[in-house]
């Protein structure tokens, strides 16, 4: 069977942080949240803004080769040579 | 003559037709590609065609099934140059001739080849298959890249590099697959319909390097073709270069001049992306500010019907100041790299501590003290973050210095318009038993008693007798002239 998972599971995605950092965007434009909470969106915004531009910066690449095997099974293994 | 006839051997016709077959076989055990000229090409009832392949003179019968002539890529007619897949040399015992079996046909030489790219092109149209409707965006930002492209060749050694340059936190799933020569449409279609197995990817990039127009045949193959059509997944096709267009190109959801071209149009460069954070920053920034902005509002609401609002003021002060500095830190967080916008923060704030009392002092030199355990960053992400933290912190800033000088004018007003300091005047406050203020003597009985309030100390009394007034005799000057502008 082929994997589905993929190995970035250590830290949430760029655009699920992207998507987050929208909603707090949106949430705190809209003016009406208390004073301690819109303080506190903001403190999460600045956060996940460092988290992304983090992985911006990136420069380590995850290849993969999907190959048949002798059985005709689909196979996801490491690239080794193309890299 | 009996005895003559024994004398000779012979064979029976229908033993010397199964000899004939069977040396057939043994002369030609393989298939092979026959090259010739099509004359008389003609379809009967059930779909076989039959025709006959000339070359000079000389010329062999032929027969190609049903199935295997609809699934040729052009119609043969007479005069076509061809390549002939022969299966079979057959004799054909019921009309005594010779009879080639062919499996395939393919159009033979360059004249013949576009003759039969265009009529392909013309029927796959026809089927609606290249429609501007059936093209799937492409997503702004794939998390999985499939590629289907040629093993250790340079065309995905680019797309890699592309990919890496531009936005590298992507997983790239290569499915190699040979781009050029026999079995290389069947291969290519194979990798895209796997490549869908699997399923992660979000994008597919078919691409080739340059090369001649027979090179870039497999592209143009119906098999080829119909995988791509049928793909889940968006394929963006970069094959040969600028000038080459295959079919693949016209059936792909997006095409573009060359493998490189696919793999930047695939991910953004990360200067867009930052710039796209660079605009949530501002709109953070601005959403707060705008929060604060409504705080300060509602703060100056508070007025003299508060009972000590001089206390309220003080608390919303302390929160604000609480507020302004969580939110410096957060933004210094930002940046912690930058040293000397930290120092000259930390110098600012020292000169500021001479002014404050020992307990903000100290909160004010831990927070430093976190400010400068953060280590250095890279210097793209700095500069910017440097300009956007600066940016922020100067109007948060000044933000909440307006707020503070607005909240101490407002602090004298509340004072001046205290109950206590209008007692002050000369003016007494007088209330009934339950303590409700007396505003009309009307309400009030002889012999009903009542507190009276000056600004220092109280009094109990006892109503003698009461003067119903209307408002024109009140004797005080302010209410008469309040009275007057109101009428």
């Amino acid at each position: 069977m082929a994997r589905k998972e993929t190995p970035s599971e250590e830290s949430p995605a760029f655009e699920d942080g992207m998507k987050s950092l929208e909603g707090i965007v949106a949430r705190l434009e809209q003016g009406n949240l208390p004073l301690e909470e819109s303080l506190d969106a903001f403190e999460q915004g600045i956060s996940l803004l460092r988290g992304l531009h983090d992985k911006l910066e990136e420069v380590e690449r995850r290849v993969e080769v999907l190959v048949r095997d002798a059985d005709g099974v689909l196979r996801v293994r490491d690239d080794d040579a193309s890299s | 003559m009996p005895p003559r006839q024994q004398s000779r051997r012979s064979v029976g016709v229908k033993r010397f037709v199964a000899h004939l077959k069977t040396g057939l076989a043994e002369l030609f055990p393989r298939r092979f590609w026959l090259e010739g000229e099509v004359s008389g090409f003609k379809v009967v009832r059930n779909g076989h065609a039959f025709f006959t392949l000339k070359e000079g003179g000389e010329q062999v019968e032929a027969v190609i099934w049903g199935t295997a002539r609809q699934k040729l890529a052009f119609t043969p007619e007479d005069g076509s140059q061809v390549l002939a897949l022969v299966r079979q040399v057959d004799f054909y015992g019921p009309h005594g001739r010779l009879r080639l079996q062919v499996d395939d046909m393919e159009p033979h030489g360059v004249g013949a080849l576009q003759k039969a790219l265009e009529e392909r092109r013309a029927r796959l149209e026809a089927e609606g298959l290249f429609s501007p409707e059936r093209k799937r965006p492409i997503p702004a930002l794939p998390r999985v890249i499939g590629i289907a492209t040629a093993p250790k060749s340079a065309a995905l050694k680019d797309i890699l590099e592309i990919l890496q340059q531009r936005f590298a936190d992507r997983r790239m799933l290569i499915r190699p697959c040979r781009v050029q020569g026999q079995g290389a449409a069947e291969d290519i279609a194979a990798a895209l319909d796997d490549l869908n197995r699997n399923g992660t990817p979000d994008v597919i990039l078919l691409g080739r390097g340059g090369g001649s127009m027979e090179d870039l045949w497999c592209f143009n193959e119906e098999a080829v073709v119909r995988a791509i059509a049928r793909s889940r997944i968006p394929v963006i096709a970069g094959i040969g270069h600028e000038i080459d267009t295959t079919l693949a190109d016209h059936v792909a959801d997006l095409r573009v001049a060359t493998p490189t071209a696919a793999a930047q149009r695939c991910v953004p460069d990360r200067r867009e992306v930052a710039s796209q954070l660079t605009a949530f920053e501002q709109r953070l920034r601005s959403g707060f500010e705008k929060r604060l902005e409504i705080a300060r509002a509602r703060l100056k609401l508070c007025d003299a019907a508060l009972s000590d609002p001089r206390e309220i003021v003080t608390e919303r002060r302390l929160r604000l100041d609480a507020m302004g500095s969580r939110a410096r830190q957060a933004l210094v967080s930002l940046t912690p790299g930058h040293r000397n916008r930290i120092d000259s923060l930390a110098s600012r704030a020292r000169q500021a501590l001479m002014s404050l009392t020992p307990h903000r002092r100290s909160r004010l030199e831990r927070n430093i003290g976190r400010l400068r355990a953060h280590p250095p960053r890279t210097d793209l992400q700095e500069k910017i973050l440097r300009e956007l933290a600066g940016r922020l912190e100067t109007s948060m800033s000044a933000n909440l210095d307006r707020a503070r000088a607005q909240l101490a004018a407002r602090t004298a007003q509340v004072d001046a318009l205290s109950p206590l300091a209008v007692l002050g005047r000369g003016f007494a406050v007088p209330r009934r038993e339950d303590g409700t203020i007396i505003r009309d003597a009307e309400t009030l009985a002889p012999g009903q008693r009542l507190g009276i309030r000056f600004a220092r100390g109280a009094a109990r009394v006892e109503v003698l007798e009461v003067e119903p007034g209307t408002d024109a005799n009140v004797t005080d000057p302010l209410a008469r002239r309040g009275r007057g502008e109101e009428s």
